[in-house]
């Protein structure tokens, strides 16, 4: 097993969005969190992609449970919640990381239709507000819960072709905010983490402007997008450890210093 | 270089789920501007306000409005706007927040706002113009049993630099302002308000929470003028001092 200096042996983590592909941050997550040594309840749209996440932990002798759930829908989004309860006694760690496949497509406001707020509008937020509900008194319980969102960078600086996106994102940091106001007397702390990553959106949104491609990466200061498990996760890692037990409501970037002027 | 709207500019004030256009459009008339408000509320306004009762909860809704009010008072060089539901202002813990507030508070909200914004966009093609969002400063620092209310003016903000970014070079500017809240959202007041971290009021180093109608309507009146011609995509907290954010 890869070992993270940070130990989350006997939390359970439930990630939305796991079973994402290679490039997913949300596979990256699961990852990190097993490496840790939290038990890590995989929520996937499709089965056999969660699958293989949890093939990938086992491989490192790391503890995984896949849970086949369209998160847009409240009682699938239960499921996940009580199935990670009932095979590991509890729940700790709630991280919120699935996004519909659209955030990646380029259009203009004057195009949006509901249709385009919904499909992306549903996965980003509504399942935020399941979770919200279903978690709640299991993290109460654990008396160290985390409930973390990944935004973006998109909703930071407001991205000028992903408007949909960008305000799903944006809207990401309001939800924590206030969450983390509302869950603070239960010792539940609420982040997001804003990555610049090599994850299934960016690809999406890059293949379609090579020429964004170049201009991005001379802007970045470590001259690279960040790596889903090594990056990312590991940066969700350090949120769910002890050691950021008082860190909360912040939206925090994992970027590789992208954005300086926050 | 005049810093707020010269006499006779246009203004449509398109206000949905508070009562906060009354006031602001009483503001932009004593600027000197003549002002159409299209909003879904009853509210108080001078006589010289051209009212358009309208309902934001499609596109279509919004262009008939914004037409109508081109037809009546002809093109504007400033849009204002804001999209808060009423029912967003309700106060409630997560755990018990019924989906049907959420959806309405969330969904609706931003919804509102991409209306408002494709409405203003069609409104200036081929025209500079200013557009103008704002919501209570809760955007930017939530607050607890108002997760939703939070969350939809967080969007609304990302999507205005999304506007500002994209509709720059046709000299289009997009600005959110963020107005204290304590004092001029009254449905606000069985929230739990966050305050600033000296704790209690008053508060804000001015020593008085912000007016729309005055201190609101002038900045937004400077934002829609030429002085702000190079300022978009901005957001400007108008508080007093209290949070001194970002």
């Amino acid at each position: 097993m890869k070992s993270s200096y940070i130990q989350l042996k006997g939390r359970t983590a439930l990630v939305t969005g796991a079973g994402g592909g290679i490039g997913g941050s949300g596979r990256g997550i699961a990852l990190a969190l097993a490496g840790a040594g939290a038990n890590v309840v995989i929520a996937a749209r499709r089965k056999v992609t969660g699958d293989e996440t949890a093939a990938l932990i086992a491989r490192e002798q790391g503890t995984a449970l896949v849970v086949e759930c369209d998160v847009s829908v409240r009682t699938e989004v239960d499921a996940a919640v009580s199935a990670a309860v009932s095979t590991f006694g509890g729940l700790d760690l709630v991280v919120h990381n699935a996004v519909n496949r659209e955030g990646g497509y380029s259009f203009a406001i004057q195009e949006v239709t509901d249709a385009n707020w919904y499909a992306q509008a549903s996965v980003a937020w509504d399942c935020a507000y399941f979770l919200a509900q279903a978690a709640l008194p299991y993290l109460k319980r654990s008396g160290r819960g985390r409930f973390i969102m990944l935004g973006s960078c998109a909703g930071l600086h407001g991205s000028a072709m992903n408007p949909v996106y960008s305000a799903l994102k944006g809207g990401v940091r309001g939800f924590v905010k206030a969450l983390a106001r509302e869950w603070g007397p239960y010792q539940i702390t609420v982040n997001a983490v804003e990555p610049v990553a090599a994850v299934d959106p960016s690809e999406v949104f890059f293949n379609q402007s090579p020429q964004v491609v170049a201009q991005f990466m001379r802007n970045l200061p470590m001259g690279r997008l960040g790596r889903p498990r090594e990056d990312i996760g590991r940066a969700v890692v350090a949120i769910c450890s002890d050691e950021f037990g008082f860190v909360t409501a912040q939206s925090i970037q994992v970027d590789g210093g992208l954005y300086t002027a926050v | 270089m005049p810093i707020s709207l010269t006499e006779g500019s246009v203004v449509f004030v398109a206000v949905s789920g508070t009562d906060a256009g009354g006031p602001l459009a009483d503001g932009l008339v004593r600027q000197g501007a003549r002002v159409a408000l299209l909003t879904d509320t009853v509210v108080e306004a001078d006589a010289a306000v051209t009212r358009i009762a309208t309902t934001f909860g499609s596109r279509e809704s919004v262009a008939a409005a914004f037409a109508r009010a081109r037809e009546l008072l002809g093109p504007a060089q400033l849009v204002v706007h804001s999209g808060t539901p009423a029912i967003s202002f309700i106060s409630s813990p997560i755990e018990r927040l019924p989906y049907e507030q959420w959806s309405a508070s969330v969904h609706d909200a931003v919804k509102c706002t991409i209306y408002c914004l494709q409405a203003a966009h069609e409104h200036f093609e081929g025209r500079c113009g200013a557009i103008v969002v704002f919501g209570p400063v809760l955007s930017l620092v939530g607050a607890a049993g108002l997760v939703p209310l939070s969350t939809a003016l967080e969007a609304q903000r990302s999507i205005v630099k999304s506007a500002a970014r994209q509709w720059g070079r046709k000299g289009i500017r997009v600005n959110w302002v963020a107005i204290g809240a304590e004092g001029k959202y009254p449905a606000l007041e069985s929230a739990v308000i966050p305050q600033v971290p000296e704790f209690g009021l008053p508060s804000a180093p001015l020593g008085r929470v912000p007016d729309i109608g005055g201190d609101a309507a002038d900045l937004i009146g400077f934002l829609g003028s030429d002085a702000a011609r190079a300022v978009t995509g901005t957001t400007l907290n108008i508080d007093g001092g209290n949070w001194m954010v970002p």
